[in-house]
């Protein structure tokens, strides 16, 4: 995939599309972590999951801005976005701790 | 048990036709996909959910039907997927003693399914597609194709 321009934060991992985002400094553990994308958010990202490796002490308000920082044009989207933690709505104020999903879901419209 | 299918719901409720005796009303909301709102033309409608996390919140609003109304069956059952006009995206049943408890669940059933399961659909018309969020300015409650 093609990255934003320079940005200290985030960078390829491999000729996949896999990337990689680090958020220096690095307090504690961190894993890969799968972040799903979910109907306009999917059709933005152009992708329907990617793993990224994240900080367990990053907050939910951070993992949302390092998203933005990996796919601008999500921006717009973003904040209206809810991201629930292994199927868990979290609080932009949650840490992120050893979970291995993330999900990207926009405002609601079934029915 | 709440479900999220992929497959046509047309001929699914007849499994709902088990009578419990204990039930003198059974209410059922058969949620259609429209062709026309407020001027906007829809072919069909494209379903996304998250899905473990769809099923879940059904279950949770059908248990918080039960114990809120105090009726004996709540049942959510929504498609995903490509559906068209006419085609029924969503079906919600209750079941109860008295008509009363079982029309007022059934309606706050469905506007609990409209608020909290992460599904999505897709506006497919004849001039594009488009995601129905409120970024779109074209959400609820007039969305078109909403049931």
């Amino acid at each position: 995939m093609t990255l934003p321009g320079p940005n200290p934060i985030v960078r390829n991992l491999d000729s996949t599309g896999a990337i990689s985002v680090q958020v220096p400094p690095l307090k504690s553990g961190k894993g890969p972590r799968e972040i799903l994308f979910f109907a306009i958010a999917s059709e933005i990202a152009k992708t329907r999951s990617i793993f990224l490796l994240l900080d367990e002490n990053l907050t939910i308000s951070q993992v949302r801005a390092l998203l933005i920082s990996a796919f601008p044009p999500l921006e717009p989207l973003l904040p209206c976005c809810a991201l629930a933690v292994d199927g868990v709505i979290a609080r932009d104020f949650d840490l992120l701790g050893p979970a291995s999903t993330i999900a990207v879901l926009p405002p609601v419209s079934g029915g | 048990m709440a479900k999220l299918l992929r497959e046509p719901l047309e001929g699914f409720e007849a499994q709902f036709a088990t009578p419990d005796p204990a039930c003198g009303a059974r209410v059922m909301f058969t949620g259609l996909v429209r062709e026309d709102t407020n001027g906007a033309t829809t072919c069909a409608l494209e379903y996304d959910a998250y899905e473990p996390m769809a099923i879940k919140a059904m279950e949770d609003i059908e248990a918080e039907a039960l114990k809120l109304f105090g009726i004996r069956r709540a049942l959510v059952i929504h498609r995903v997927g490509h559906v068209l006009v006419g085609q029924i995206g969503v079906l919600a049943l209750v079941e109860s003693g008295h008509r009363k408890q079982a029309f007022a669940a059934c309606e706050w059933l469905m506007n609990e399914v409209k608020k909290r399961v992460p599904i999505w659909k897709k506006d497919i018309g004849p001039n594009g597609e488009i995601w129905q969020h409120p970024l779109s300015g074209s959400l609820n409650p007039q969305s078109p194709g909403s049931p």
